[in-house]
């Protein structure tokens, strides 16, 4: 059975599914649920401003959208930890998964960005492609 | 369709008026697709909206005007002086032999090879060739900070020597293109006395500004940066010169002013962002020919690597004595360069020195720079990094 659950979240509606879905294997089984997002810093920036820019818009943005899952999960009874982390979306949550030993990556079918999937390939076909444990993909 | 214009009045061409306002129209067009298509690919608008110049001159005929110019060259210089207040002078200090000695060869080595190389060989003249080493001199702080964030080296010895060296290449590349351009006359007199006036009197004059009428929505700090910036271009123009060298070292020695006034660096960036640097990477892409670039792809191919391996001879030996673990994956980096390359070039291209088959080729030479050495380093040189780059969020915060 699964014992360490690595959630990833972007502002998707697959994503809040996703986190269903952990909630409810964290509720059934006991498995330490933990919920990451990833901000994308731009490549090939301007400035070193815009980056920080950018990386601080993504921690507020998307600290507002872990508290509100770590809150779902608490009126559930499970405890998530979650965290923001910088990078490219798939191979942080693919490198954090190995460095952190999770056992199952929970993930959205489609993020926000459809064109950037079309263009450069989805962050879950990677994650499914690349990932050294489990990975359920939520439609 | 067809769109000319050379001067800021509606006239007649081929039987089409054009005016201003539709000049105005089409380039603030291509400026709001290139965010969309930046934000939605996550690559920085600066090489989306080099890329839409390149389609709207090279594709819809679209051609700079007196007033894009000037926007365009006010953008380059406030990038410039972004860049200067971006220098953590901390940092330096404490890496200051590193940061010289990587710095220092990481700027003279291409600068010195690119001049050499299109002088002799490409049969440039003197003045094309010096413009080229200064455009191919250059490294980009801003790629490489994004890339140690990723990978959250930015407190480690290596990211910190790293941004210092950053610096000092910049500096060198600013310094070369003052220096080497500089039109020797009296009026050169009243350029330096001015900018030695301004660059000394600002840290003080500034904090006392930003204390005592800070924090209003009329923007009195945004607007007392532009007449400092303002009184840089116009003593530059008396000079015959370019600001881009006092316009970093203001922005270097106010950089600690700067950075305890977050709230102004923003609005800084968003009213250059979204009015003036989209004209000047916008513009940039219109002066690259693709006709000229597919015509000599031998030589942009030759261009990179007169860019890429003097950087790495000059680097490599001394990133091996002071990051030994790190020594290719920083080697690579320091050999990326964007935002001072295209001002460069474009300077070289306004002022007479480079045509646009030159232009075209050294501004896409430092586009590659900045592509491919930061893929090549992460692709196969990542240092091993645990992640711990992120934020435990326990409940939100409000960081400002």
């Amino acid at each position: 059975m699964f014992q360490k659950v690595l959630v990833a979240v972007d502002a998707s509606k697959n994503a809040e599914r996703a986190c269903e879905e952990a909630i409810f294997l964290g509720r059934m089984t006991g498995a330490k649920i933990t919920a990451i997002s990833v901000v994308d810093l731009p490549d090939y920036a301007a400035t070193v401003g815009e980056v920080e820019e950018a990386r601080r818009e993504g921690q507020r943005f998307y600290a507002k959208i872990l508290n509100q899952v770590a809150e779902n999960a608490t009126r559930q009874g499970v405890t998530i930890n979650t965290k923001v982390l910088n990078g490219h979306p798939a191979e942080t949550i693919i490198k954090y998964a190995q460095q952190e030993k999770f056992d199952l990556i929970i993930m959205g079918h489609q993020g926000v960005s459809g064109i950037k999937g079309f263009l450069m390939g989805s962050v879950s076909g990677k994650v499914l492609q690349h990932a050294g444990c489990s990975v359920l993909v939520v439609r | 369709m067809f769109i000319y214009a050379q001067c800021p009045v509606k006239k007649t061409m081929g039987g089409k008026v054009v005016s201003d306002s539709l000049i105005a129209l089409l380039m603030v067009a291509l400026a709001f697709l290139a965010s969309l298509i930046s934000i939605e690919t996550a690559i920085s608008v600066t090489i989306i909206e080099i890329l839409m110049g390149v389609v709207g001159g090279n594709f819809l005929g679209l051609h700079t005007t007196t007033w894009i110019d000037f926007l365009a060259m006010t953008g380059s210089i406030v990038l410039t002086f972004l860049a200067g207040a971006e220098v953590d002078v901390d940092l330096m200090k404490v890496k200051l032999k590193e940061s010289l000695l990587i710095g220092g060869l990481s700027f003279l080595a291409p600068f010195l090879a690119a001049i050499a190389f299109c002088y002799y060989v490409a049969g440039w003249n003197l003045q094309a060739s010096a413009i080229a080493g200064v455009a191919l001199s250059t490294t980009s702080l801003a790629v490489i900070y994004a890339v140690l964030v990723e990978t959250g080296l930015t407190n480690s010895e290596t990211g910190k020597i790293l941004m210092a060296s950053c610096f000092i290449t910049d500096l060198g590349t600013a310094i070369a293109l003052s220096v080497l351009f500089a039109q020797v006359n009296w009026t050169i007199l009243i350029y330096i006395a001015v900018s030695v006036l301004v660059i000394v009197l600002a840290p003080k004059t500034m904090s006392r500004v930003f204390e005592r009428y800070g924090d209003r929505v009329i923007e009195p700090e945004i607007k007392f940066i532009f007449l400092l910036l303002f009184t840089l271009i116009f003593v530059a123009e008396i000079g015959a010169s370019h600001a881009v060298l006092p316009a970093f070292i203001l922005g270097l020695m106010v950089s600690r002013t700067f950075a305890q006034h977050f709230q102004v660096q923003r609005r800084l960036r968003i009213v250059s962002f979204a009015m003036l640097t989209p004209f000047f990477f916008i513009k940039a892409g219109m002066n690259v020919s693709l006709r000229e670039i597919s015509m000599n792809m031998a030589l942009l191919a030759v261009l990179f690597f007169v860019k890429f391996i003097p950087k790495f001879i000059g680097v490599y030996p001394l990133a091996r004595k002071f990051l030994p673990q790190d020594a290719m994956y920083s080697t690579l980096l320091m050999s990326t360069g964007l935002t001072f390359g295209t001002i460069s070039s474009l300077f070289g291209l306004n002022a007479g020195y480079i045509n646009v088959t030159q232009f075209s080729l050294l501004v896409t030479t430092v586009i590659l720079s900045a592509i491919v050495p930061t893929f090549v380093a992460q692709r196969w040189f990542q240092p091993d990094y645990l992640i711990t780059n992120g934020n435990e969020i326990t409940s939100f915060e409000n960081e400002e």
